[in-house]
């Protein structure tokens, strides 16, 4: 019996391999990498005379084929100036995650990517009011809140895209979705603007930022990429067709 | 995914473009304000007895020493008022002449400074601590919400 057991096992694989190589399939070989590079937004910013201004590095490290690991860090100073009032804020920030590359590794390559980030951000900032106007039937008035010192946290989620210009030289782009967890600040005196994160009177903060990243590859990863073949009478195969494929 | 043989040469092409060209960006044009921006007491008008809401014929309201400058003048038909404190004191005082009949009310607070919106900048807020009123009209005055905020929740129950 265990014999007839183990016979019928190896027969059942050979003809799963048998069906494998009857279906088609590529192998690629990935480079996956690691690298640092820089978000454009706040530097172009301050040249432009906008809030808020700062710097941003960011660090990756490819986990597989589809999956990169990163982290953002950066500070930002921020002055916004109303009609009524006067609000100035300096801070860091971290994000941590990782992206997820939607295009399938034969199109992508290592080096092309349009996928979906998600991310955790914590921001440490002080903020300031020097001056709050406030005006009712009694008159004007004037004041001004003290500084304090906050620690916010925030979730994001980017879809965007990533090409390679030139050797292991990228840029990017991505539409940035954030929520805010925690402010830190109270309800009253909430932060007008939140390093990292954006708006945050508001619980919602959306933007997009430019990226320019060094991505060296650090080992490569064979990929094998199954096409299923659709068995139509009288169809004959095209060998650079993909109905559908599976990276492993 | 079912990717043709030209689309895939062209395919680095493609998204070496997207990532130079510069993306459709999103509205510059700054935000309005459309909210309230003062905060005020919500003062409502019931029998004393019944507790039942009751309708003042005619209302007038003004500050102390502010009488050029109503809040209400000789308003018909009410069953409640809103006034603003004033934030640069701890207390203010309002003259009330409901039907005719003139009361004085104090009223003591705390005051501090809140954030509307990035866009309409700051309120000033207001705990209410008590009062003291005269009581020619006025029977008492209940105070159901000591937060003198914007949205519209009663804050004082007036009986007379």
């Amino acid at each position: 019996m265990k014999r007839i057991s183990g016979y019928s096992f190896k027969v059942a694989l050979c003809l799963w391999l048998l069906s494998l190589a009857a279906a088609g399939q590529d192998t690629i070989d990935v480079p996956l990498r690691l690298g640092a590079g820089a978000a454009l937004y706040s530097p172009v910013a301050a040249v432009a005379g906008l809030y808020p201004r700062g710097a941003e590095i960011n660090g990756f490290y490819d986990f597989n084929e589809r999956i990169t690991l990163a982290a953002d860090g950066g500070f930002s100073s921020f002055i916004h100036e109303n009609y009524n009032y006067r609000y100035e804020n300096d801070g860091f920030y971290l994000r941590m995650g990782a992206d997820y590359n939607l295009l399938n590794p034969l199109l992508a390559r290592g080096r092309y990517y349009a996928g979906i980030s998600l991310r955790y951000g914590l921001s440490l900032f002080s903020q300031k009011v020097p001056s709050i106007e406030y005006e009712n039937y009694w008159g004007d008035y004037l004041t001004s809140g003290e500084s304090s010192f906050h620690a916010a946290h925030f979730l994001e989620a980017s879809p965007g895209i990533r090409a390679e210009i030139f050797n292991n030289f990228f840029i990017g782009w991505s539409v940035n979705v954030r929520l805010l967890v925690f402010s830190g600040t109270g309800k009253h005196l909430r932060a007008v603007d939140i390093p990292g994160f954006g708006n945050g009177s508001k619980p919602f903060s959306s933007g997009f930022n430019y990226y320019l990243s060094v991505r060296i590859p650090y080992r490569t990863k064979r990929v094998i990429y199954i096409k299923p073949v659709r068995e139509t009478e009288g169809e004959e195969t095209n060998p650079d067709r993909q109905t559908s494929g599976i990276g492993r | 995914m079912s990717i043709s043989g030209d689309l895939k040469r062209e395919l680095p092409i493609l998204m070496t473009l997207m990532c130079l060209i510069v993306p459709a960006l999103q509205f510059c044009a700054p935000e309005s304000c459309y909210e309230e921006t003062v905060s005020q007491v919500k003062a409502g008008f019931y029998q004393t007895g019944t507790g039942n809401i009751v309708t003042a014929d005619t209302v007038s309201l003004y500050g102390l020493e502010m009488v050029s400058t109503p809040v209400y003048n000789k308003s018909a038909d009410l069953t409640g008022i809103s006034f603003p404190l004033d934030p640069s004191t701890e207390s203010c005082t309002y003259v009330f002449i409901i039907n005719g009949i003139t009361d004085t009310v104090t009223f003591r607070y705390s005051s501090f400074p809140h954030l509307i919106s990035k866009e309409c900048g700051y309120s000033m807020f207001h705990t209410l601590d008590s009062y003291n009123s005269t009581r020619n009209l006025i029977d008492t005055i209940i105070i159901r919400n000591r937060n003198i905020t914007i949205p519209y929740e009663e804050n004082i129950r007036i009986f007379f």
